[in-house]
């Protein structure tokens, strides 16, 4: 996947950033990771991760060769990565029903 | 270099901590004085901390380069003046010790110089301003807003803004600020990071540096550098505390990587006062987050790469230093 074609797939994400009153620039993309950076309210926002984990990843990981997604200034740890996808991956009704 | 690691420390200070340099009208003088070394007793280590070393006199810039380039593995460093005059007859760490210490270590070291609007007055510092920069080739300038009494707010825009815009004009595009950590008995309100914020939207061609996390304003810190793009955090001293209370620097650091990141965060030492850095260097090498920590607060591992830019790579990055080609430079240079 070139850069050219992650940024396309950023220019269609920048809709949804634009709710958010900020948005994500493209830093690079080195051996199939991605690099980005966050811009405007989403720079100092708490739910980064979140927008990361289940709106940016996802769409960037369904290219093809994107293999990692890579968030400059800030990040969470892996544990409360792999927190976060296990709970994006369980389907609402699971939520529901507990 | 540590482990292959490039190290530019952002701020040392050849001091003058002597009698001499005391100021005769005033009478917390002394008192002060001694207090600020009580503080850097503080977050000292083993060799520098025995009494074997006098702090409390007039530095010369081979012992501070002995101890920084010679007895720790620094590549670089940046001498800052303290524009401290509230006690001081020559401030506390005076422009031509500061200048005198870069022309004589060219290759690793890089002059910053201050300057005050209150106590010289704006005119007398935008003058100081052109002298510093022209002259004795200051790379960034150094203010100190809290004093004793005449404390002046960073975002003035009588007294601070035509400093920053004279920065602009002559080139300077860092600029840097003691935050938190009072001295003496200034007013600790003073020392909030708060008053950064409409300088760095107004002046989004600046860079601004806030040095010691402005202890106890570390929450403000972190929430001010998270949000402004052009706004550095100074861990100056604070990586010191590894040793002391490693939880107390853990809860920092892993907040910092999760909320700033450390493309904006830059190791200082401030020697001399706080001693050699060899110790807390090498206590910083090995600081992990702890799992309790990265599970119950999601504040991430550290890595090499946080390490690189925080000891060196973010602070070259601001001052347009080309880390590899610096490497080869001083490859085989002997301090």
């Amino acid at each position: 996947m070139t850069r050219a074609g992650v940024a396309e797939r950023l220019a269609e994400l920048a809709p949804v950033l634009d709710a958010h009153a900020g948005g994500v620039e493209l830093v690079g993309v080195d051996d199939g990771v991605v690099r980005l950076r966050f811009t405007g309210m989403c720079t100092g926002c708490h739910l980064r991760p979140l927008t990361t984990a289940s709106t940016i990843r996802p769409a960037l990981l369904a290219l093809d060769g994107i293999t990692g997604v890579e968030i400059e200034g800030s990040r969470i740890s892996a544990e409360a990565e792999a927190r976060l996808a296990a709970a994006l991956a369980r389907p609402a009704a699971q939520y529901a029903s507990s | 270099m540590l482990d292959g690691i490039f190290v530019f420390d952002n701020a040392i200070h050849c001091y003058d901590m002597s009698d001499e340099n005391l100021r005769e009208d005033r009478e917390d003088a002394r008192y002060s004085r001694d207090l600020l070394l009580a503080q850097g007793a503080g977050g000292r280590w083993a060799g520098y901390n025995d009494g074997s070393i006098d702090f409390r006199r007039r530095w010369t810039v081979e012992e501070l380069y002995e101890m920084v380039f010679v007895d720790a593995p620094t590549d670089m460093a940046m001498a800052q003046v303290v524009p401290i005059f509230d006690w001081f007859k020559d401030s506390f760490a005076p422009i031509l010790t500061q200048y005198e210490m870069a022309k004589r270590y060219p290759d690793r070291v890089v002059f910053c110089g201050g300057v005050d609007p209150l106590f010289q007055g704006v005119d007398a510092a935008l003058e100081q301003l052109d002298w510093q920069v022209n002259e004795l080739g200051a790379r960034s300038i150094k203010f100190y807003n809290g004093h004793v009494d005449r404390s002046w707010s960073c975002d003035d825009r009588e007294l601070a803004y035509p400093l920053y815009e004279r920065c602009l004009e002559l080139g300077i595009t860092v600029i840097q600020f003691h935050k938190g950590i009072p001295f003496g008995l200034m007013d600790l309100e003073a020392m909030k990071p708060n008053d950064l914020q409409r300088p760095a939207r107004d002046f989004p061609e600046l860079n601004f540096v806030i040095h010691h996390l402005a202890l106890p304003y570390f929450e403000e810190a972190v929430w001010i550098a998270a949000r402004f793009p052009n706004i550095y955090l100074s861990l100056a001293a604070n990586l010191n505390f590894t040793l002391i209370a490693p939880r107390a620097v853990q809860q920092q650091l892993g907040q910092l990587l999760q909320m700033v990141g450390s493309e904006k965060l830059c190791y200082a030492s401030d020697a001399a006062l706080s001693g050699g850095p060899a110790p807390y260097l090498q206590a910083f090498m090995d600081l992990e987050i702890p799992e309790d920590l990265r599970d119950g607060f999601g504040y991430p591992q550290i890595t090499r790469r946080d390490r690189e830019n925080i000891l060196g790579l973010t602070f070259s990055r601001l001052m347009g230093i080309d880390v590899e080609a610096k490497k080869q430079e001083l490859e085989g240079v002997p301090v």
